[in-house]
């Protein structure tokens, strides 16, 4: 988990990943859209295979990469249970301020029936 | 990156840089009625530990700016789980600045700031965490991913009960 957020944290490693969100493309298409030298691309597809993000196939003489949704689901799944926790938080929070408001009601109530 | 529930009300989570977390929910009361539900003690008593996540140890809260909170709840899997801080800036009923710290790390202090926006009949809260480090926002994550997943355990257990 920590390799993929790691690895994403880079700004060219994330565009590299939007630009795949796309569709599988090869190396030299990646380098020429993002406007990066292709060396630079192959280092960071590198790592992004390294760590389970990409995947590669080589087509003709290409090589293609594409993205690998596993990683994806585990860190998905990462936040997800974080959030639950604070969305359990809140739903008993909007409880507690639901009582406020309905005992400032009785309160406004009982204010009428002593004037 | 943002998880969302698929209702209007769901409460969000956003990492909007490599050292944040931005929570929000927005609630259907008035922003006054909020601040007083997640300022007062004897409020945040009764939700800051939810029911299926474990029970409230201590709740302290001294709310002047210079003034010090402590909250200590007693997970589903038996841990202690500490958190204190200090109120850096207060201005009711819409903001918030406190400083946080997990008590298994002592020296790595969190700024959170929350802001309360009142819209009509409803007031939106969002919860900014600054942490001191990209591996200390991880790590908070991860901690609260084995609660989760302690709550799913315990209600797949309420599920089989309920089938028999």
């Amino acid at each position: 988990m920590f390799e993929t957020l790691s690895a994403l944290a880079e700004p060219n490693r994330l565009r590299i990943v939007e630009l795949l969100r796309a569709g599988p493309q090869p190396v030299g298409e990646i380098s020429q859209r993002l406007r990066l030298r292709q060396p630079q691309v192959s280092k960071h597809l590198q790592l992004l295979k390294e760590v389970g993000l990409v995947g590669v196939q080589p087509v003709a003489q290409q090589r293609v990469y594409q993205l690998r949704p596993e990683p994806f689901r585990k860190l998905h799944a990462w936040v997800e249970a974080y959030r639950g926790l604070w969305d359990a938080r809140f739903d008993e929070l909007a409880v507690v301020i639901e009582d406020l408001k309905q005992k400032e009601k009785e309160n406004a109530r009982h204010d009428r029936r002593k004037k | 990156m943002t998880a969302e529930k698929n209702s209007a009300d769901g409460t969000t989570l956003d990492l909007p840089s490599e050292r944040e977390i931005l929570i929000a929910r927005t609630f259907d009361a008035p922003a006054r009625l909020v601040f007083e539900a997640i300022t007062r003690p004897e409020h945040v008593r009764r939700w800051w530990a939810p029911r299926t996540r474990g029970e409230m140890l201590a709740c302290e809260v001294d709310l002047r700016v210079g003034g010090a909170w402590r909250y200590v709840m007693r997970a589903s899997n038996g841990m202690e789980v500490g958190f204190s801080g200090k109120f850096l800036e207060l201005d009711a009923p819409t903001r918030i600045v406190q400083t946080e710290i997990f008590d298994p790390f002592p020296e790595a202090v969190s700024v959170v700031t929350v802001t309360l926006t009142e819209t009509g009949e409803k007031t939106r809260l969002q919860s900014r965490i600054l942490y001191p480090s990209k591996e200390v926002r991880d790590q908070v994550i991860a901690t609260g991913m084995e609660h989760g997943m302690r709550e799913s355990y315990l209600q797949l257990t309420e599920l089989v009960a309920s089938l028999r």
